[in-house]
């Protein structure tokens, strides 16, 4: 009786000493990583936007599990899993991260709105500095994207999941959440995880594949960047075209470039009031309930899917080929123009600002007087239009693989 | 097709379109340029 009472008392401690083995050890497993993730972000080693509310999440999603009405073990976070309407009407009323989890996440509409955000702040100008250069690395740099495709295939995933998990090599997030429900649903959830996850760990990781492919004699190059004062009009109208090419080409993956040139739109015709509400409001609040989702979506039944090992392989290996494919792509730019720094090529690995600021820090730390920040973003919003493109052309053709 | 032939064929087809895409900036760009030029006369 009194260990009925003390397991009603206590269900998250309880619960470790009733569940199996594999799946207790799991669960602090993810604990620990929880903290160690927090930590990271709040000492800025890592992403703290993304870190800090996934690595709370994991800790509360695996401490806070609970004996349910009918002797299972759950939680009252979210089940990602219901798809029966009936259930999901039910469970909307008991989960509470279950409405924002259905009606934003699982949707894509979060990806949109981060998009937004993205889009009201970048300069399409940087773009218009050297867009030749600033392409070419940014296709070199989804080099892996491609090749996980290949390497996923192989391995025997189907060629949809190859290519939902592939397009983690573009180191996009929102990129990644449209197209794994696009292409491979049942695997949302765990792709989702690893790319967020991934992409913080592995810039990590940027720096040493900077200082392993680029000597520091090149990584220090100064660039002249020419000034080129584009006026706002010609910028608007540039994003306009832009916006009306990508979308008549590639149609499902218009809501996000319509969002991202939206937010490019807006903050070139200077709405200030809309400016404000995207790179402030939606961007961070859809940020904190991304990370939030993410780290909830870290459960230990779901990490410990078979499948998820896989795809932690090939998300890892995605986004060092594409660090390796953006450097090539770099030493090519430098070697026909000279007037280029190798280390722009990481920046063509699209997450926006975060590979840009790693070259800038990279091409400092060498020269002191280096600055390729510019260029950097150039290629960075570069990197978001190929992954776009990329995006597209996966969900349209794919199906041509028999 | 073959996953190797699709690789080369996606890959392709993503740099077509993204130079596509910086070819029609250019030339709208030289466009407004010359309008700008021919208006301001």
């Amino acid at each position: 009786m009194y260990y009925e009472i003390m397991q009603n008392l206590f269900p998250g401690i309880f619960s470790f000493f009733v569940q199996d083995q594999g799946i207790v050890m799991a669960r602090i497993g993810l604990i620990i990583f929880g903290f160690a993730l927090a930590y990271l972000g709040f000492n800025r080693t890592l992403e703290p936007l993304i870190m800090v509310p996934m690595g709370i999440g994991m800790i509360a999603i695996n401490s806070g599990v609970l004996f349910m009405k009918g002797g299972g073990i759950g939680n009252i976070f979210l089940d990602p899993l219901v798809s029966d309407p009936v259930a999901l009407i039910n469970i909307l009323q008991i989960n509470f991260l279950q409405p924002i989890y259905n009606f934003t996440f699982s949707n894509g509409l979060i990806a949109c709105f981060v998009f937004f955000g993205i889009g009201a702040m970048s300069d399409i100008g940087f773009v218009l500095g050297r867009p030749w250069a600033s392409m070419t690395v940014a296709l070199f740099a989804e080099l892996g994207s491609f090749a996980t495709l290949v390497i996923g295939y192989k391995m025997g995933l189907p060629i949809g999941d190859a290519a939902a998990v592939g397009i983690i090599g573009g180191a996009d997030g929102p990129m990644v959440l449209f197209t794994s429900l696009m292409l491979a649903p049942k695997l949302f959830v765990p792709i989702s995880i690893i790319a967020y996850l991934y992409l913080s760990l592995t810039y990590a990781g940027y720096p040493y594949l900077i200082k392993l492919m680029v000597p520091e004699k090149y990584r220090g190059l100064a660039v002249q960047v020419k000034h080129v004062d584009i006026p706002k009009k010609q910028k608007f109208i540039f994003i306009l075209i832009m916006c009306f090419v990508l979308c008549l080409l590639l149609p499902v993956a218009s809501p996000l470039i319509m969002c991202f040139f939206l937010g490019v739109a807006i903050r070139e015709a200077e709405i200030k009031e809309f400016q404000q509400f995207l790179d402030t409001t939606m961007l961070y609040g859809s940020t904190l309930f991304l990370g939030l989702l993410l780290g909830v979506l870290c459960d230990a039944p779901t990490i410990m899917n078979p499948e998820v090992g896989i795809l932690v392989l090939l998300g890892c290996l995605a986004l060092l080929i594409s660090g390796i494919g953006g450097l090539i792509g770099g030493w090519v730019v430098y070697l026909v123009s000279k007037n280029y720094n190798p280390v722009i090529g990481i920046a063509g690995v699209s997450c926006v600002p975060s590979t840009a600021k790693l070259a800038q820090y990279a091409a400092k730390e060498a020269n002191p007087h280096a600055m390729i920040l510019p260029l950097a973003l150039g290629a960075n919003i570069s990197g978001v239009i190929v992954t776009a493109i990329a995006t597209g052309v996966f969900i349209s053709t794919v199906g041509l693989v028999k | 097709m073959d996953i190797y032939t699709y690789f080369f064929f996606s890959y392709g087809l993503t740099a077509i379109i993204a130079f596509f895409t910086v070819g029609i900036i250019l030339v709208v760009n030289k466009l407004m340029y010359v309008f700008d030029h021919m208006t301001s006369k």
